[in-house]
């Protein structure tokens, strides 16, 4: 039915649903752990754990169907009040919670799973321990596995990011099994108006049923139209079965776990303990037409007959769809694209023209749609902060070190691309804040502070950028001995004179390190080095202040997007650049005098005292060979780069200052050293974007742009 | 003419593009090409080989633009008013051709390309293949041409460049 790629991408789709559902799994038992333990934070997790199972079951992942599942039992059990969500119990399902997210990446990249022996063992003592509790039914793992064979489009059903998707809550199991005789099952199910479309074929769900014990014992037809009104896309019957009593109430419901929402499902003991004879089977014989069928605009017929109390309505939840990430790419930039338009056009028209109303409303107009696009890429950070909780829990047991995890402005939204991005530089950030910054319970409690630490990560947008912290409470920076350390690794010299901000910046110095030993959490010499060359490739920047005893705090500022840059317009030979405003320092006409030559190719530029390098713009960019026009009649950007510090860039002029949209050359050619990419300005015509770092690298790393001479 | 003829089979008719560097007529397979623009003074780059004219905008993509003859290893097309850019799909990736002149779209049968002679001295050879048309002219009949059909993946700038980029 459906081949490989295409079931591929449908597993792609339940591993992001995995990833969603394990992020509302953690949250709500962090919650719990905090002391929320209300219904609806339980019903929560419940559902999500509920909602990876099943998707599991249809993949034919074993062990985590496995896992899960007896997790799921365990939710359940709390959710029912039988075992209350106290502090060990919450700790059981944070742990399991860790083996089940270890489950879903096994599964993900088809590695091995993870031993869970211990963890379920524990899960089995909570059910086991739990109050009056009735011998569990054994974990049926299997039933899920033929619906998931019938249905190869199974996740299709449910892509919404609605953790409830079925449109019912399987609650209430408990109340039944006490009963003495189990009364015969009786189910009622009645697809909804659009199953058919959603390829939801109630048949297959039938035959599930009849494959466990049951049996067809009636059909509604009631609600079927005139043959001329069928629509064929629409359901109409409402189907009855009886199942044996002794059949577990969450196996039945297990068969509807892929039937589309708002479809009827009654799952209840019949009060009359005789099933119905085989009555009215009759018109089973006019299924055959009753799939075609014509919508009646009146009303919805399909299961509208009072639903009994165990369906509770589906909770409306935020109405979303998933959309590719290229098609929002591809729409910003055609909105782009029409703010340029828009601007040729106003330059085309007469001045008169262009103060009158409808210009000035179609460019507003435009950049609210631009700012709309721009807000569907943003994401709440909570998504990069989501995964700092669980790997707390796994550096406090590798060190034995105890924190405490705040979190501020979780809420924050960035750019999707820039939320890929920082994941990285936070986690090495929070490592390195847990192996060097928190100290072990006995050292901090002979320093006067309580036993456990605490990191506090923030999240604040300021302006055009994010600012993303990361504090702990710590022993903070030991500077005398990150000092020795940069003296013996060749990084300072041994006289150097630094100020404790030069030497707190020294830890993000390619190749430092000063753990004593390499643990396996940080100390491999990359971590801080990593995190500053990360940030700053993002156009941000690092920042570290640290007090003595008190802690450390690491500081990230961000773009709030990588598609649009802040940007200055500079011109070289007639031909426009963008330099990105994040690496301007300030800018000089320089007086006569003030450049000097130190050699027939070196200048500098006294400034306050202190002596730049300068770089012609023109010679960087082979324009204008042996331009040597006087500083003069030229503009000195002093830019900061990474590599080479304070630098002076001379161009021409400098026309304006804007935000730019960042188009990549590698989308139709590739990247070109020194170029961070090009934009396409007000008249249409393309500007090249800048790269300071990689332009005015130190010699080693310096290319000249020696091949071609950029002016035609 | 005759073998061709005999082979000839509907499903391997295509379409191509005809146009001119210098002389010599060559051809594109229709399906590549995206649009044909009128020449436009391109942004220049800096660090690219010389047939890279430089970056233009199509559509709010950053297009790049290749002096196609210098590419081919001819004399540089002079820029006049019958100029223009082929712009193609290549892989994907788009790319304009800066061409002397568009001629024609003809229809041409797979069985009568002829494998290029193996003469190329240069890298590999971007040339898919020779084949013969008539020319749409006023007076002569005979006015039988060959065109040379380009292998568009071989142009592939993305491919030549990886070690230019570093």
């Amino acid at each position: 039915m459906s081949g490989d790629s295409e079931l591929d991408e449908i597993q792609g789709i339940f591993f992001e649903e995995c990833a969603e559902g394990l992020t509302v799994a953690e949250e709500g038992l962090s919650a719990m752990a905090a002391g929320d333990v209300s219904a609806d934070v339980i019903a929560g997790v419940f559902r999500a754990v509920h909602s990876i199972k099943g998707g599991s079951g249809a993949f034919g992942h074993a062990a985590l169907l496995a896992f899960s599942h007896r997790f799921e039992n365990v939710l359940d059990e709390v959710r029912g009040g039988k075992i209350p969500p106290d502090e060990a119990v919450t700790q059981t399902m944070l742990n399991a919670f860790d083996v089940l997210s270890d489950h879903v990446k096994a599964a993900q990249f088809k590695t091995d799973p993870p031993n869970d022996a211990a963890m379920l063992a524990q899960l089995d003592a909570l059910l086991e321990h739990k109050a009056g509790a009735v011998a569990e039914a054994p974990v049926v793992v299997v039933a899920e596995a033929p619906v998931a064979d019938d249905f190869g489009f199974v996740p299709v059903v449910a892509p919404i990011e609605d953790f409830d998707p079925f449109g019912f809550e399987p609650v209430s199991v408990s109340l039944d099994i006490e009963m003495d005789v189990a009364a015969p099952w009786q189910v009622r199910f009645g697809p909804s108006r659009g199953a058919l479309a959603n390829g939801g074929e109630p048949l297959l769900v039938i035959r599930e049923l009849e494959a466990m014990g049951g049996t067809v014992t009636a059909v509604d037809v009631s609600a079927l139209p005139k043959l001329r009104d069928l629509d064929p896309e629409d359901s109409y019957f409402i189907w009855t079965l009886d199942l044996p009593g002794e059949m577990d109430e969450q196996a039945i419901r297990d068969c509807f776990d892929f039937v589309a929402p708002d479809s009827l499902i009654e799952v209840a003991r019949s009060a009359a303990a005789p099933p119905p004879a085989l009555v009215d089977l009759a018109p089973v014989t006019v299924e055959p037409v009753a799939a075609p069928a014509k919508p009646v605009a009146a009303e919805t017929p399909s299961a509208r007959s009072a639903p009994t109390p165990e369906v509770r309505p589906a909770e409306a939840a935020a109405q979303t769809i998933r959309v590719e990430l290229s098609k929002l790419d591809q729409l910003l930039n055609l909105v782009g694209e029409l703010v340029i338009r828009n601007s040729i056009l106003a330059d085309r028209l007469s001045l008169p023209d262009q103060e009158r109303v409808e210009l000035p409303d179609l460019l507003r107009l435009t950049r609210q749609i631009q700012d709309n696009v721009m807000s569907l890429r943003a994401q709440p950070i909570r998504q990069a902060f989501s995964r700092v909780p669980r790997m707390l829990r796994d550096l406090a047991s590798e060190t034995g070190k105890k924190v405490v995890l705040e979190t501020i402005g979780e809420t924050t939204e960035v750019d999707k691309g820039v939320l890929e991005k920082i994941g990285d530089p936070l986690t090495h950030m929070i490592r390195n804040a847990v192996d060097h910054g928190i100290e072990s319970p006995e050292e901090r409690i002979a320093a006067g502070k309580s036993p456990e630490g605490t990191i506090r990560l923030s999240a604040e947008q300021k302006g055009a950028r994010i600012i993303v912290s990361v504090s702990d409470d710590g022993k903070g920076i030991d500077r005398v001995r990150v000092r020795a350390k940069a003296v013996e690794k060749g990084i300072i010299s041994a006289d150097a004179v630094l100020s404790d901000e030069e030497i707190d910046a020294l830890i993000c110095a390619p190749g430092f390190s000063t753990a004593e030993s390499i643990s396996n959490i940080s100390g491999r010499g990359v971590g801080m080095d990593v995190v500053r060359s990360n940030v700053e490739a993002l156009g941000g920047r690092v920042e570290i202040h640290s007090v003595p005893g008190e802690g450390t705090t690491f500081i990230m500022g961000l773009p709030l997007t990588l598609a649009i840059l802040d940007g200055m317009i500079v011109r070289l030979e007639e031909q426009r650049f963008v330099l990105p405003l994040a690496n301007v320092i300030e800018t000089i006409r320089p007086e006569p005098g003030q450049v000097k030559a130190t050699s027939p190719t070196t200048e500098v530029i006294e400034l306050r005292g202190s002596y730049l390098p300068v770089k012609r713009g023109s010679e960087l960019f082979g324009i204008g060979a042996n331009d040597r026009r006087n500083p003069e009649d030229s503009v000195i950007i002093i830019v900061e780069s990474e590599t080479a510090g304070h630098v002076g860039l001379m161009v021409d002029t400098i026309d304006n200052r804007r935000e730019v949209v960042i188009k990549s050359l590698e989308d139709n050619l590739h990247p070109i050293r020194g170029l961070g990419g090009a934009t396409i300005l007000g008249d249409g015509s393309i500007a090249l974007i800048l790269d300071i770092d990689a332009l005015v690298a130190p010699p080693p790393m310096q290319v000249k742009f020696t091949q071609k001479g950029i002016a035609a | 003419m005759t073998i061709a003829e005999e082979t000839e089979t509907e499903t391997d008719e295509r379409k191509i593009v005809t146009f001119t560097l210098g002389h010599q007529m060559f051809g594109i397979d229709m399906r590549a090409l995206i649009e044909i623009r009128e020449w436009e003074e391109p942004t220049p780059l800096p660090s690219v080989p010389l047939y890279i004219k430089g970056v233009t905008n199509l559509r709010g993509s950053v297009v790049p633009v290749v002096g196609l003859a210098e590419r081919l290893g001819w004399e540089p097309s002079q820029i006049h008013s019958r100029s223009c850019i082929l712009v193609v799909s290549i892989a994907g990736k788009q790319a304009g051709f800066l061409v002397d002149e568009v001629a024609d779209i003809v229809v041409i049968n797979g069985g009568d390309i002829q494998p290029a002679p193996d003469v190329d001295v240069n890298d590999e050879s971007v040339i898919a293949g020779l084949v013969k048309i008539e020319r749409r002219t006023k007076d002569a009949e005979d006015a039988e041409t060959m065109v040379l059909l380009l292998d568009l993946d071989a142009l592939s700038l993305t491919r030549h460049l990886t070690d230019i980029a570093a």
